[in-house]
């Protein structure tokens, strides 16, 4: 008889995520991925002063906290016929990709290895690293009364058992931490402060460089290119290692999309360019093929889906048949998976090194990408050649050359389509009478953890769990092994076009 | 379901017992400790509402103390939706049993949808009724950031899901709890933890009339006035668009308004703050944040228009004007 097995919170992921999974006979049969917050963005936006809608856009996610912003610049930059100077352009991609390296050091340390690693090992430490041997008096202590939480209790389940792997994970969690303390260094050097960096604005930034914040930008740098090459790219090499049967759990839709990232200059050419894998075949993006729909979303509308241009839906809390506030966008009615494997797959003959580290470990380059190592690792080195890009892009950055370019409100739309860390980002704006007339958001978890649409397909993330074995109903530890390789990000995925009046 | 039975989570404590060396007697005892009864460091429980989990990041970027010791040498972290280890029931559960075992410090993050209370769920239930209940037994209660502390972002015009800060929302619950205010969207790392360590050491900080502390947000921690380019101000040195140098007046800035000492402070290892970025105060740690419809961040405000007057020269005389 099937089981329903809930995980709700699902934790350690940005945001509120309820997970259900009917479990029949060890394996998972249907899942249903709900997103359980919403806060109504879109409506907040129409009636204000385009810039505004900037700032508070920027406030959709805390873990994501600069791609919202620069969606939204690139939004009113396409609207109002302006672009920001090279400078202004390079700065930006400075913030941006030292907000890509935190978000993926965030996700792989704090959020996604304690699904493997047993902190506890820590405890037969015998080495002379002082915060390591902090951290072992800690938990030696904490198990004989004061409690470890956060990281006790868990489920239970096939943890590392190697005692060196272990105390290195443990290591690096803790300097993972002082790693994304220095990209926010980064981001503030140029940005103002992080989270939402305050400098991007329409036209470009509002900071001026001077040779002490390139000086600083580009040693912080360093020891965050140091932490990636020296732990993080080795430890989900080493971790893909120890779990080589999640190269073939969490499959996914496996077509991928990605709308590309980093400008590069006025042409529009980004550094990473938009693309899709789809049905097999690698080609190129289509904006006219995505429509959202609401067949299974807590709205009223199209339950087909229509284009985000026309998204005019309302919030219905008591609908029938609905279990997300996520919507379902598709693409030519395809689900579709976004994120670091979308961008590191579909770009793979310019840079093989995913396949080159799937190969390594001695896995099917063809198959074995769409899994939750594929992820992980796609993540990880993807974080390398953001660094690497990061090093090159900061002696690009002039003195004394203008960084903004002045903007005048005009009537007009615009889209601001860009990947965030997690995957394919589009933002939507409208404006009318010098104010906002329409704002719409399809990020990338919407992309991911979209629910049912009204085919019946059901999302990315639910797909992917279908079929996954679950070894024990009362410890689904696989069950949040796959969900987590796609990077939720909840609070950036929900989100209400038009409220009733 | 996920949820693990006692003995199962005895037999868990026993076998971690075992695995750092000290004898499996040990497994109760951290049991105990793990559901809250025996006494360690001050536990704390954090809770999500409706938020983006920006205060949360904001912590972690905290230098000294970093996130870890903060874990390990300040607070006993009962549960953190971004990063406790423990999910689905066994975070309810974790959530269950701190508030059960009372005497620790509620911080709530993000606003409370008292319209549409289905807009924040947590383990199957409004998030409403948690964080209402979870005030109850708390002996500190903290909101951090300004969606908490007065409603914020999802509280804007309209306010589609009727959304308030805590403070609200326990007034028109008829509990009469104080709710410490730490704003900022997001709120200063080191503004939380300093409110933090003195609710721990001496208790609730002196508050100002939104019930945040003084120490961060008192009558002397104008922006304006602390500004650097205060002087810009009184030389009637202004930007006129962004990039340029000069006082950011003319472009919108809150500084005149608003009351944190982000000018003095700086964030992320002191690098920067907005307005030495060239970006003018938005006014994040108001209560009014972000303002009406009829309020753009970048332009000047009404009630402000006196404040500068062109080509006096006299930026004390025209600043008490």
């Amino acid at each position: 008889m099937a089981e329903r097995v809930i995980i709700d919170p699902l934790t350690r992921i940005e945001g509120h995520l309820k997970v259900e999974v009917e479990v029949d006979g060890g394996r998972v049969g249907k899942a249903f991925c709900s997103g359980t917050m919403f806060r109504g963005f879109e409506v907040l936006l129409r009636g204000r002063h385009p810039f505004d809608s900037q700032r508070i856009v920027q406030r959709i996610c805390g873990v994501c906290h600069e791609v919202h912003g620069m969606a939204a610049a690139f939004a009113m930059e396409e609207a109002f016929g302006v672009a920001p100077p090279p400078n202004g352009r390079v700065i930006r991609n400075l913030i941006s990709g030292a907000s890509f390296l935190q978000s993926h050091i965030l996700h792989f340390y704090q959020l996604s290895v304690p699904d493997y690693a047993d902190f506890a090992a820590v405890a037969q430490y015998r080495g002379r690293d002082p915060d390591l041997r902090h951290i072992r008096d800690w938990v030696k202590e904490g198990m004989r009364g004061g409690g470890v939480a956060p990281f006790l209790p868990r489920y239970r389940g096939d943890y590392i058992e190697d005692e060196d792997t272990n105390i290195e994970l443990v290591h690096h969690y803790l300097r993972a931490l002082e790693a994304r303390r220095l990209c926010s260094e980064m981001i503030a050097i140029f940005g103002g402060k992080a989270p939402f960096s305050q400098s991007i604005v329409p036209g470009g930034i509002t900071e001026r460089p001077t040779i002490d914040k390139i000086t600083r930008f580009m040693f912080t740098l360093k020891s965050v290119r140091a932490f990636i090459d020296d732990a993080y790219v080795p430890d989900a090499m080493s971790l893909a290692g120890l779990y080589p049967q999640y190269f073939r759990v969490g499959r996914g839709p496996r077509n991928l999309m990605t709308y590309g990232a980093f400008p590069l200059g006025d042409s529009g050419r980004r550094w990473i360019s938009p693309g899709v894998y789809l049905n097999g075949a690698d080609g190129g993006l289509d904006f006219n093929l995505i429509a959202e729909g609401v067949r299974h979303s807590w709205y009223r509308g199209d339950p087909k889906g229509v284009s985000p241009r026309q998204g005019r839906t309302e919030p219905d809390a008591r609908k029938e048949g609905a279990y997300s506030w996520i919507k379902s966008p598709r693409y030519g009615g395809a689900v579709m998976e976004v994120g670091p494997l979308a961008r590191m797959f579909i770009h793979r003959r310019e840079d093989d090194r995913l396949i080159g580290a799937i190969r390594s470990l001695g896995q099917n380059p063809k198959e074995a990408p769409f899994s939750v190592m594929g992820r992980h690792l796609a993540r990880a080195l993807e974080a390398q050649k953001v660094a690497s890009a990061l090093e090159e892009w900061i002696s690009q950055v002039e003195l004394e050359k203008p960084v903004h370019t002045h903007v005048e409100v005009v009537d007009g739309e615009g889209v601001g389509a860009t990947d965030a860390p997690r995957g394919a980002l589009l933002h939507y704006h409208s404006v009318s009478g010098g104010k906002t007339s329409n704002y719409q958001v399809v990020s990338p978890t919407t992309w991911n953890l979209s629910p049912r649409d009204d085919r019946g397909q059901p999302g990315a993330v639910e797909q992917a769990l279908q079929e996954e074995r679950v070894e024990d109903p009362d410890n689904p530890i696989e069950v949040g092994r796959i969900v987590r390789s796609f990077d939720p990000c909840l609070a950036c995925s929900i989100h209400v076009i038009e409220a009733k009046a | 379901m996920q949820k693990v039975t006692r003995r199962e989570f005895l037999r868990e404590c026993g076998r971690i017992a075992a695995a750092i060396g000290v004898s499996p007697l040990f497994g109760p005892t951290i049991a105990s400790a793990l559901e809250g009864v025996a006494a360690g460091d001050p536990p704390v429980l954090w809770l999500q509402g409706q938020a983006c989990s920006g205060c949360s990041i904001s912590l972690s970027y905290s230098s000294h103390p970093s996130l870890s010791s903060v874990i390990a040498d300040i607070v006993s972290l009962r549960f953190h939706p971004t990063f406790s280890v423990a999910q689905g029931g066994a975070a309810t559960d974790q959530i269950a049993n701190t508030v059960k075992s009372g005497e620790y410090v509620l911080v709530a993050e993000g606003a409370v949808p008292v319209g549409v209370p289905s807009a924040c769920e947590v383990g199957e239930r409004d998030y409403a009724g948690l964080v209402r209940e979870a005030t109850l037994g708390a002996k500190f209660v903290m909101a951090i950031g300004t969606c908490a502390s007065f409603g914020g972002i999802p509280a804007a015009d309209p306010n589609p899901t009727g959304a308030l800060g805590l403070g609200d929302f326990l007034k028109r619950e008829g509990i009469s709890k104080r709710v410490v205010n730490v704003p900022g969207c997001p709120a200063h790392y080191e503004w939380f933890i300093s409110t933090l360590s003195h609710l721990l050491l001496f208790g609730i900080p002196d508050l100002d009339e939104h019930d945040r502390p003084l120490m961060f947000f008192g009558p002397d921690k104008k922006v304006h006035e602390n500004c650097e380019r205060f002087q810009h101000f009184v030389q009637d040195a202004y930007a006129q668009d962004f990039s340029e140098g000069g006082c950011l007046f003319r472009l919108g800035c809150r500084g005149p308004i608003t009351y944190a000492d982000c000018p003095t402070r700086h964030w992320n290892g002191n690098v920067n703050w907005c307005v030495k970025s060239g970006s003018p105060c938005i006014g994040c740690s108001r209560p009014d944040f972000p303002g009406g419809k009829d309020r753009p961040f970048y332009l000047v405000l009404e009630e402000l228009k006196n404040l500068a007057m062109e080509g006096s020269g006299d930026g004390h005389t025209k600043y008490k004007a």
